[in-house]
């Protein structure tokens, strides 16, 4: 028997994924009654880019894992295509930071498959996080109450993204080479700093997704039941300290508890996008048949409601299983890994992206308090597609690693006869 | 009349979208649990072999076949022993190999025509990488993991 593994095509995935591009960019070309060609233009570039970016991804690496990939791509796919319905111009933007993503992606992968946990780099990370956060303070303007932007020249980014992975990767190597519980206070001490800058900056949706990785990633490596509940006993203290504290805290869970009474103020994008949700129904209103423009941010945080307005609950629900594939392939290759710093780490950004992904869905279909953050994948922004996508590299890379050794020992063991 | 078309294909493909969406879905499902079974599959096999006995000589047709084994297994032309060999030098059940937590032990089941890199083997006898075993005419070459090999310099 050949035991070479043999990978499944998913050319039949790829094709219905060029379908969906191609036929929602036609629809939208002729949205207003005019042709525009620019849609048709956009949706074949799309359609090409993700083609040749999974093949050449494929090639350049085997042993990738081709699923969250996928995934991803139809994540996009679907953001861009929402993207451009509401704002042509966004939807350029966001596809030219697509491009710039995969460039960046590909030297995340590349690093990570041939590294280990970076030693005391860590601690440089650590540092880098923390100043991350901390010149949003400094130099930020506020936008949506919340201040996280920096501005340098014509380009303005978000700090706080690109300190969650440094949160990430930190975490995984303390959680990793230390067992004795004094020794993770520096890790523990460095956690609360995070949180504690994103509440003050405003940015409440960063702070519980850091909050919340920690906890799953403490949980998954130390398996301390006790301390875990401590942890969230702490957590659940932290959150009603400042809710007291901070009028913009409170303000939140206050609509959150009854949108319909602020209907004229605060708690009107969260109406907007109930709203828009219920309007939509089951199978949608038809693609650029809804009404984004009624809804604040309707195309980073709030993106969710205009898919579900547009496309239906049935696309929304079939979106978040989408989540759910990429977050359980993220867990194979997780127990896939040699190292626990290995399996921390894909945890991490598997964990990282799905808390995301709940923390805003669950906010604007108000299940729990609403707090700005991007949709992963789908949202417009740069900062936020881009991080996402490190941490695809990071999955990316780790897979690599694992398929390369599985390589290796099927070439030590192969052509067994079994 | 651009216009009335927009709004017959937006009702239309609202359908369009939901099938593709659940069909790439579960497209992408279906075909990442059949790879996962299989890669499960190969290499738990793969991994529960401590080496494997490679055909060297004796049977020019079989010539480079690799024969996984496992922990313990026995040898022989007949249907019983674990690995079979279809060589009518061989006996029915000609000896055992068993792994004992240190080293691969060889015991020659037969008294004749067993030997060990050129030597008669009448005994037990560790084996271990690039030894030579023949059983009757045919000729083995061993091939142990190599952490396991790292056990006999203990």
């Amino acid at each position: 028997m050949n035991s070479k593994i043999q990978s499944r095509s998913t050319a039949a995935v790829v094709v219905l994924q060029t379908l969906f591009t191609l036929s929602a960019f036609a629809l939208l070309s002729i949205r207003n009654g005019v042709f525009d060609p620019w849609a048709l233009i956009m949706g074949a570039c799309l359609s090409a880019f993700n083609v040749v970016q999974y093949y050449l991804l494929k090639k350049m690496f085997r042993s990738m894992d081709h699923f969250v990939i996928l995934v991803s791509q139809f994540l996009w796919s679907v953001g861009i295509v929402e993207i451009y319905r509401i704002s042509q111009r966004y939807a350029v933007r966001q596809a030219i930071f697509l491009v710039f993503g995969t460039a960046v992606m590909m030297i995340v992968i590349s690093v990570i498959k041939s590294s280990r946990d970076f030693g005391k780099l860590n601690w440089l990370f650590m540092g880098g996080a923390v100043i991350l956060l901390a010149s949003t303070l400094v130099l930020s303007r506020a936008i949506g109450g919340a201040r996280n932007w920096i501005n340098i020249g014509p380009f303005s980014f978000q700090p706080s993204e690109f300190a969650k992975i440094l949160f990430i990767m930190s975490s995984a190597y303390f959680l990793s080479t230390r067992d004795k519980l004094t020794s993770f206070i520096p890790y523990i001490i460095f956690t609360a700093v995070c949180v504690i800058l994103l509440v003050v900056a405003k940015e409440l949706g960063t702070g519980l997704l850091i909050c919340a990785t920690f906890l799953i990633l403490f949980y998954s490596a130390t398996g301390r039941k006790l301390l875990t509940i401590l942890g969230i006993g702490v957590f659940g203290a932290g959150a009603y300290g400042s809710y007291r504290l901070f009028s913009h805290v409170r303000t939140r869970v206050e609509i959150w508890r009854d949108p319909w009474a602020s209907y004229n103020a605060e708690g009107y994008q969260i109406v907007q996008g109930l709203l828009a949700l219920a309007s939509g129904g089951l199978f949608g209103t038809g693609l650029g048949k809804g009404m984004p423009g009624a809804i604040p941010a309707s195309h980073t945080d709030y993106i969710f409601t205009v898919i579900g307005e547009e496309f239906g609950l049935i696309f929304a629900a079939i979106l978040i299983v989408f989540y759910l594939v990429f977050i359980v392939r993220g867990m194979i290759i997780a127990m896939n890994t040699d190292s626990i710093y290995d399996a921390l780490l894909v945890f991490g950004c598997t964990a990282m992206l799905s808390v995301q992904s709940f923390i805003i869905i669950g906010g604007v279909i108000k299940l729990i308090p609403l707090t700005g953050i991007t949709l992963p994948f789908v949202s417009y922004g740069g900062s936020s597609l881009l991080s996402s996508m490190i941490q695809l590299g990071i999955i990316e890379g780790i897979s690599i690693k694992n398929g390369s050794r599985d390589d290796r020992e099927l070439e030590m063991m192969g052509q067994i006869m079994i | 009349m651009l216009n009335s078309l927009y709004q017959v294909l937006a009702i239309g493909m609202k359908y369009w979208f939901i099938a593709l969406a659940a069909a790439i879905l579960w497209l992408v499902i279906s075909i990442s649990g059949k790879e996962y079974r299989e890669r499960k599959t190969v290499l738990g096999e793969v991994g529960n072999y401590i080496g494997y006995l490679e055909i060297v000589g004796g049977m020019e047709e079989e010539e480079g076949t690799r024969i996984g084994l496992a922990r313990e297994n026995t040898i022989g032309s007949g249907h019983n022993a674990d690995i079979v060999v279809r060589d009518e030098s061989i006996e029915k059940m000609h000896a055992h190999m068993a792994f004992d937590g240190n080293r691969l032990m060889f015991t020659p089941l037969t008294k004749k025509g067993t030997r060990i890199n050129g030597r008669k083997a009448i005994n037990s006898y560790p084996v271990r990488t690039g030894d030579i075993v023949q059983l009757g005419n045919v000729v083995f070459r061993i091939f142990l993991r190599p952490e396991l090999e790292e056990l006999y310099e203990q």
